[in-house]
């Protein structure tokens, strides 16, 4: 692994279009920005790792599967829930 | 057609027949742009190109090179959702719309992502999460904080990940449900 020191407001470049940017030391904890290109996701490596391992369990799903997943939920109501007219609320705020 | 070779020699009776069909298809296919893409757990799959794909240009998370998929929405198997990979035949997700089991549920779509997926309007976004099936039937859990946000009018998505503490991986799915619900 290279392994590079950067005080604060200094940068490290990967390639062409990704800039990290060491903002802010305190203690153990290090900010970092990222100006990266919309293509290139960003995430923490935990959080990443979580869903990554969540959706290969995921795949792996069989075709009964769905039917397994009916029957719980029959079992647990009367009736599938309905849909709602609400939807998920995305403000635009940044 | 889409048959193999051995197949084919046991079907020279009616080779004709074959021709026509094929001549028949072809011509459908090339008017509506229909594929045929073999999954599986399904078999055979018709897709029509300009109508049925779903482009997730990052790919869904593990699996970033697989960026074409459809939606099998099977009214049989309501609230739920296969998420099929055009890429990888053994690819697919099982998925729900959340609201139904999380009345609750909040998606706050990063700026860039809502560019990305070009949405115009909050309310014309369509949200699904992933679900996994496990061992005991009753311990259904989903995945909210990697919901799958799609724009039905282009037919682009994106695992979204969420920042928002609430949300986590593994939910299960039934906590929420009432007990009895009235028809």
């Amino acid at each position: 692994m290279l392994v590079l020191s950067r005080r604060r407001d200094e940068s490290i470049m990967i390639g062409d279009n990704v800039e990290i940017t060491v903002v802010e030391v305190r203690g153990d904890v290090v900010k970092l920005g990222v100006r990266a290109p919309r293509e290139v996701p960003v995430h923490r490596k935990e959080i990443y790792m979580t869903i990554q391992e969540e959706n290969i369990a995921a795949a792996r799903a069989s075709a009964q599967d769905i039917s397994k997943a009916l029957e719980a939920v029959r079992q647990k109501t009367a009736a599938p829930p309905k849909p709602r007219d609400t939807k998920a609320e995305e403000p635009d705020k940044n | 057609m889409l048959k193999s070779g051995a197949e084919a020699s046991f079907r020279n009776p009616r080779l004709e027949f074959d021709a026509a069909e094929t001549q028949l298809l072809c011509f459908l296919r090339r008017r509506k742009h229909l594929t045929v893409y073999h999954t599986s757990r399904f078999g055979e799959l018709t897709v029509d190109e300009d109508r049925d794909v779903i482009v997730i240009p990052e790919g869904v998370i593990g699996f970033a090179e697989r960026k074409r998929y459809v939606l099998l929405e099977d009214p049989d198997q309501q609230p739920f959702m296969w998420l099929q990979s055009l890429e990888e035949p053994a690819l697919a997700f099982v998925t729900v719309d959340p609201l139904l089991f999380f009345p609750d549920y909040q998606v706050q779509v990063p700026k860039d992502d809502v560019a990305l997926l070009e949405i115009e309007k909050p309310e014309d976004a369509r949200v699904l999460v992933i679900v996994v099936v496990r061992e005991e039937a009753s311990k259904i859990t989903a995945n909210l904080k990697g919901p799958i946000v799609l724009n039905p009018q282009n037919r682009r998505g994106k695992q979204v990940v969420l920042m928002d503490d609430r949300y986590q991986t593994q939910h299960p799915l039934l906590a929420q449900l009432p007990e009895t619900q009235e028809i």
